[in-house]
């Protein structure tokens, strides 16, 4: 019998590695400072280069199982994908002021379908791009989604969304990622991701509840309370209700964003815990959303009050809670992974890259 | 035994690295070494074996980043990667030839970064300041017929729905059009490139105004007309208006504009939301700087075509006082936030050039 228990799925028990991220903030700074000199002495020519190298160095620090995730895009393309967008933008400018009102009439209608059918095939490259260009011991990670799925996860079930009045909203964003990560492959072994609604639809209506009592609260508390709030603390002064307006309306701000912080991370958690990689490989995802909120927001008021300057620091802090609370659950050693093909690096793969670095570039100049 | 062997004289393999090799199109590895000389690249493998020599041109080296592994990639498609940064650089430095590049995330000495840190201020400061030269050399270079279709489809919009007929009587109507040829023949733009017309107009919000747009086309609204007390006041009006479309002020500001976005597009980028909001801000304040370096260039050749056909020049602003009386000082002066200079200004602007 105890033979039995050894053999049995016991003896599949996954190995835990846990995800830390080893940079620290203060190099981290030192990069983004570099880079950004450097990008304002070329007029912004440079940030291509630095783009690169601060996401190398997070994802290089991002490591599972003793291994970091590298990051590949080649500066060149980023930077050409980049001129087409301005030139894309000061195109449209430039046709808004100065074509005749008659002929922007006609142009416009087509350029509105432009849009949508175009949207779904840039987010399609640019998201290709990122995955494609990154890689995890030696093995490229691929993306091998197709347009019309793109198009339905960004133009139909948006639509969708906006027609239930946002009730089936957890519905798309589980539609989303399930669309990104049965798509996604590590080299030849692929990933798959079923959702399980009910997480999200729990964490939704929480949010949603909260929210809605939070507004509730506040208008209540703003509008007629103001006057009735100075009288009972006996301030007469209008600066003084402004200023405590001022403060009401910040902290229902604040309030209202950690409130959403519980959906994204429902549903961070939801896919994380999961997803499976091929090979008997899952994850996990534990992901606090309230720590995840004062996190978020804290850093971020200090990055923007700061003007940026704080910025390099709160991202890696954000980076660091998030990787931290995130597992590879492994069905034994990480050897076992082989690449789609053997990348040559010839000219034709080169040149494809250049078009979905031109895609990406697009998508994150408008 | 070989591996011993190896190991047994570290002191004679000062640019051996050691790290692990991963196979090509694999996630497996082995411990491995490589073994820069002048030039080139061998691997070593744990048993002391060693591979092909590899010139430096057939390998890649990824670019460092702080922190990370090294790596470099054989032609095979067989990757080494060492942890071992500082040999790495000094191996690499001797087998390029080159003295070893600064190590740290700032990769720079002092000095240089202090350089690059002054050029960073200097150089926007520089090609803020230089820009609205630029700017206006371009528009110079654009054809007058990009401002006569402007001109013209902005008349077109505001025509009917804007402008009301004007109620004024028709001999003040001749008068007004006769005083204009007067002022167009005095005028230094050629009839060929633009063709100036007057159009006597009324509305409720704009009525003690006047407007030039950039296809020659000038509106007088009736309300101005109505409190000038003299035929001098309405010429000075009708020759700054005449400036503005002289000196292209329209398309020259749309020029400008476009460059200052550029400019904050590529220095401001996308960065902290504050900063963003200080930049629109900024550029807020620039264009509207623009606009009161313009006014005061269409005051100057107003002035000028006033001189030239013997009339008042500052009759003009006389007549914007007058507009103004309610608010005394404050339009004396000019404001950060205002559209035009300051009275007190505009008639020193006038005013200079008279003997
Ligand atoms: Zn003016």
């Amino acid at each position: 019998m105890s033979d039995l228990t050894a053999v049995g799925p016991a003896s599949f028990r996954p190995i835990r590695h846990e995800f830390v991220f080893t940079g620290d903030a203060r190099t981290y700074f030192a990069i983004c400072l570099r880079t950004f000199l450097l990008a304002v002495v070329t007029f912004g020519i440079y940030d291509a280069w630095g783009t690169v190298e601060r996401r190398r160095y997070r994802m290089g620090n991002t490591q599972v199982a003793g291994h970091g995730f590298d990051y590949h895009a080649s500066p060149i393309v980023l930077l050409i994908g980049r001129f087409v967008a301005i030139g894309v933008i000061i195109g449209i400018q430039l046709s808004v002021t100065f074509l005749p009102p008659d002929i922007l009439g006609y142009i416009s209608p087509a350029f509105s379908l432009l849009v949508l059918f175009g949207m779904p095939f840039v987010v399609l490259r640019s998201l290709r791009f990122h995955v494609r260009n990154t890689s995890y011991r030696n093995i490229r990670f691929d993306f091998v989604g197709g347009y019309w799925g793109a198009f339905f996860v960004t133009i139909i079930a948006p639509f969708l969304v906006g027609i239930t009045v946002g009730l089936i909203f957890p519905w798309y964003r589980a539609k989303y990622q399930k669309y990104i990560w049965n798509n996604v492959k590590l080299g030849r072994s692929g990933f798959s991701l079923e959702m399980p609604m009910w997480p999200l639809y729990r964490a939704f209506i929480v949010t949603a509840v909260l929210g809605i009592l939070l507004t509730v609260g506040y208008f209540a508390l703003a509008f007629p309370g103001s006057f009735h709030l100075a009288s009972a603390l006996d301030i007469g002064s209008s600066v003084q209700i402004e200023l405590l307006l001022i403060a009401l309306t910040l902290i229902y701000a604040l309030a209202l964003a950690a409130v959403m912080f519980i959906f994204t991370t429902a549903l961070r958690n939801t896919t994380g815990r999961n997803l499976k990689l091929e090979g008997g490989h899952s994850f996990g995802s534990n992901v606090h959303s309230m720590k995840l909120a004062w996190i978020v927001l804290s850093r971020g008021l200090l990055a923007t009050v700061t003007l940026g300057l704080l910025l390099p620091w709160a991202t890696i802090q954000i980076h660091r809670y998030l990787v931290s609370e995130t597992a590879l659950l492994a069905n034994g050693d990480l050897d076992r992974f082989v690449a789609a093909e053997v990348d040559p690096g010839g000219a034709a793969v080169s040149e494809f890259g250049a078009m979905e670095g031109i895609a990406d570039g697009v998508f994150s100049g408008i | 035994m070989a591996s011993s062997a190896v190991s047994d004289r570290p002191g004679r393999t000062p640019h051996r690295v050691s790290g692990r090799l991963f196979a090509a199109g694999s996630s497996a590895f082995i411990e491995a070494s490589v073994e820069f000389g002048v030039g080139s690249v061998c691997l070593i493998g744990v048993d002391g074996n060693m591979g092909a020599i590899r010139s430096l041109t057939e390998v890649t080296i990824d670019r460092p980043v702080v922190g990370l592994p090294r790596r470099l990639r054989f032609p095979g498609g067989e990757v080494f990667e060492s942890d071992d940064h500082d040999k790495f650089e000094a191996a690499l430095a001797y087998a390029e030839g080159r003295s070893k590049r600064k190590s740290g995330a700032l990769g720079l000495g002092p000095v240089k970064l202090i350089a690059l840190a002054l050029l960073a201020v200097l150089l926007p400061v520089g090609v803020f300041l230089a820009m609205p030269y630029a700017a206006d050399g371009v528009a110079r270079a654009l054809p007058r017929s990009i401002d006569n279709a402007i001109g013209a489809s902005a008349f077109e919009e505001m025509d009917g729905r804007l402008f009301r007929a004007s109620r004024l009587a028709p001999k003040t109507k001749s008068n007004l059009n006769r005083l204009f040829r007067e002022i167009v023949d005095a005028s230094a733009l050629d009839p060929d490139d633009v063709r100036l017309r007057l159009r006597m107009a009324s509305h409720k919000g704009l009525n003690d105004n006047a407007i030039a747009l950039p296809d020659g086309t000038i509106v007088l609204f009736d309300g101005l007309v109505e409190i000038a007390e003299n035929e001098d006041e309405l010429a000075g009006v009708l020759a700054h208006e005449i400036g503005h479309i002289e000196h292209r002020h329209s398309l020259r500001q749309a020029v400008r504009a476009a460059g200052l976005g550029l400019l904050v597009t590529i220095f401001v980028g996308d960065s902290a939301s504050l900063l963003e909001e200080l930049a629109a801000a900024g550029v807020f304040a620039t264009e509207l700087s623009y606009s009161r370096e313009f006014e005061t260039e269409a005051d100057v050749t107003s002035a000028r075509i006033m001189r030239r056909l013997g009339r008042d020049p500052e009759a003009m602003v006389l007549l914007l006082r007058r507009l103004h009386r309610d608010c005394n000082d404050d339009c004396e002066e000019s404001g950060f936030w205002s559209t035009h200079p300051g009275l007190r200004e505009r008639m020193e602007s006038v005013g200079a050039g008279t003997e």
